[in-house]
């Protein structure tokens, strides 16, 4: 009897599981699905959990991902409208917008829905290039450069016709701006010409204020040697002016007397080695050989 | 018939052992299945539970589980999705940077130039190009919105991260970008480039952006190398010029200090001789004032002597005698020293 009773519990809920997976269906968070009945849409499913269904071939839930997805989109030569040719690679953020809409737009298959996404985007983009100029993409001024605004009018053209294919555009983004070759080789002349106007100056400059520093030395020092020049000069007239004075004061209390004691001391100065002395014998000291200790004749004395 | 079924026991027994065998594994299978929902969320990780596909919980608080044992349903009821939301990702950008120095031997025949399909670089805001190379890091910082919301967003960082660069560089002239490329550039993307992510709610946060490399290109690189030389070599003609100042200034300093001094040393000197004479000259008069024949006399001799001593050669002639005629001397003088 208990035997039984288990095989029926064990047997009853396998059934429930198998009714449950059959008259059932799963949608997971971000995805939707698209309910039919023999072929024709019925519903469509965005909230996730369990959702009820006849089974197969009665009705036939299709599964979408609604996540963002990003793109790469190729690259797209457009005219500015300055008439600038610039290459854009850009990426979007899309995602499905309408189930039932991108299911029977573009089959639900993803890579031809971007395929589609590509054209309607490089359209787009040449259409809102064609109203900026290329400041708006690349400036030095802030104000000129309008990228996000170009970004944001790009997306609003085109999402005009990807809504109609149940899409949704959520951001359009440059990668990459790029000029056409031709226009690079230009670009490269151009650099040169000035890196090397900028290495002839940098020279230029550094040579001047060499040459500045030098000549500012050269007035510094010669300011310096002239001014202790004077300055030395004065302090060698001064003591001069000094000694000169101590000897004027000297020779007023007796200037015979002074002017005698000079008078030695210059002819001891004079009197070198190389001079000849002619003295006639009645001169001090010779006086003495001739006339013994009478007193001595006035001097007199000559030199070669 | 029932020596038949006794016969037939053993083998019957033999299949129930067997069977109790098939059942014990059947029940450790259902234990094994029933406990498979059980989980350990690593301390860098958070887990999100799917029931039926749908999120559990009301709030995000609720929502997000916080490291630990996570108790949830075997699958096909619930699933566990784990987010590394500590860990610090990184994206490096290379697409807008080629990695040569060096011109290309054969640039495809284009020559002096860049096919812009092939190879990325920024254009400046002054028209001018430069090829950066960036490494971005970030962290998950909505687990739901990074996990659920969208198809592999890491590729969103790229491209996102890629896209500021063209545009921050766009907006700076290429002198700026090469000068202060590494440190302003890279703060101001870090910004940019969260603002940008939040526009489609990535759930991620940049935590930094570096610029190991923004460079000119292959072709013009030697150009830029120049400048940088010249200005090199016209700092270095700056510096010689200043040590030669510095060198200079300070010894016309000493030469003029040594000037000053030494014409202080000589009027030093020659007031010492000058008091010196006068005093003796003092002294002298006092005794002469005394007695003015002898003092003269002494004197007079003394220096007589002096001078005697040193004068090369003397002659002495006698006194003149006023009746006669002058005499004359022939000198035949020494030869000279």
């Amino acid at each position: 009897m208990a035997r039984f009773i288990l095989r029926a519990v064990v047997g009853g809920a396998v059934v429930l599981v198998l009714l449950g997976w059959l008259f059932s269906y799963q949608l997971e968070e971000s995805r939707s699905a698209v309910v039919t009945r023999f072929g024709y849409p019925r519903r469509v499913e965005i909230e996730p959990g369990l959702h009820a269904k006849w089974p197969w071939p009665v009705e036939k839930a299709q599964s979408l991902d609604m996540r963002q997805r990003l793109y790469n989109l190729r690259h797209c030569q457009t005219l500015t409208r300055d008439k600038k040719n610039v290459i854009l690679m850009s990426y979007v953020v899309w995602r499905i917008d309408d189930p039932l809409r991108f299911l029977q737009r573009t089959t639900g298959m993803t890579d031809q829905a971007e395929l589609k996404l590509d054209s309607l985007i490089n359209s787009a983009q040449t259409a809102v290039m064609g109203k900026y100029e290329l400041a708006a993409l690349v400036s030095t001024n802030a104000d000129e450069q309008k990228i996000r605004q170009v970004e944001k009018d790009i997306l609003a053209d085109a999402n005009k016709d990807v809504k109609q294919l149940g899409m949704e555009l959520l951001q359009v983004g440059f990668r990459r701006i790029s000029f056409p070759e031709d226009n690079v080789r230009y670009i490269f002349d151009q650099m040169r010409a000035e890196r090397a106007q900028f290495a002839a100056k940098a020279l230029a400059e550094g040579k001047r204020e060499a040459a500045a520093i030098q000549a500012e030395t050269a007035v510094k020092r010669s300011t310096i040697e002239s001014e202790a020049r004077i300055e030395a000069d004065r302090i060698r007239a001064e003591g001069e002016a000094e000694a000169a004075r101590l000897y004027a004061e000297a020779q007023r209390k007796d200037p015979e007397f002074y002017e005698f004691l000079r008078s030695l001391d210059s002819l001891k100065k004079l009197m070198r080695s190389n001079a000849t002395l002619i003295m006639r014998t009645d001169s001090p000291p010779f006086s003495v050989l001739r006339y013994g200790i009478k007193q001595a004749a006035p001097e007199r004395k000559d030199t070669q | 018939m029932s020596r038949r079924s006794e016969e037939a026991h053993p083998l019957a027994a033999a299949v129930g052992s067997g069977l109790r065998v098939v059942q014990a594994a059947i029940v450790l299978g259902l234990v094994a299945y029933a406990l498979s929902g059980i989980r350990v969320i690593q301390p860098t990780q958070v887990g999100l539970v799917l029931r039926f596909g749908r999120l559990v919980g009301g709030t995000p608080a609720e929502q997000v589980r916080r490291p630990g044992l996570l108790l949830a349903f075997p699958r096909p009821i619930d699933r566990v999705v784990l987010v590394p939301i500590k860990e610090v990702r990184e994206v490096v950008i290379e697409d807008l940077w080629s990695g040569e120095t060096e011109p290309l031997l054969d640039e495809f025949g284009m020559g002096d130039s860049i096919d812009p399909v092939r190879e990325g670089y920024c254009i400046t805001g002054d028209r001018y190009i430069v090829q950066p190379r960036a490494v971005v890091k970030y962290q998950i910082s909505d687990p739901i919105a990074y996990a659920l919301r969208q198809i592999d967003p890491s590729l969103l960082v790229r491209d996102a991260s890629m896209t500021e660069l063209t545009r921050c560089i766009g907006g700076m002239t290429i002198d700026k970008v090469l000068a202060e490329g590494k440190k302003g550039l890279a703060v101001a993307l870090s910004a940019s480039i969260q603002k940008r992510l939040d526009l489609t709610q990535t759930g991620v946060s940049i935590l930094r952006v570096e610029l190991p490399e923004v460079v000119p290109t292959r072709h013009v690189i030697q150009d830029f190398k120049n400048v940088q030389s010249a200005s090199i070599q016209s700092q270095t003609m700056v510096r010689n010029a200043q040590t030669y100042r510095a060198q200079e200034i300070p010894k016309a300093e000493r030469e003029a200090n040594q000037l000053i001094k030494s014409a202080q040393t000589y009027r030093k000197g020659l007031l010492a001789g000058v008091t010196g004479e006068v005093a003796r000259f003092e002294g002298l008069l006092k005794q002469y004032k005394q007695d003015p024949q002898v003092v003269r006399g002494r004197l007079f001799r003394e220096a007589m002597e002096e001078i005697l001593a040193q004068v090369g050669a003397q002659y002495l002639v006698p006194k003149a005698d006023p009746s006669q005629k002058q005499p004359t001397i022939r000198l035949l003088l020494p030869p000279k020293k």
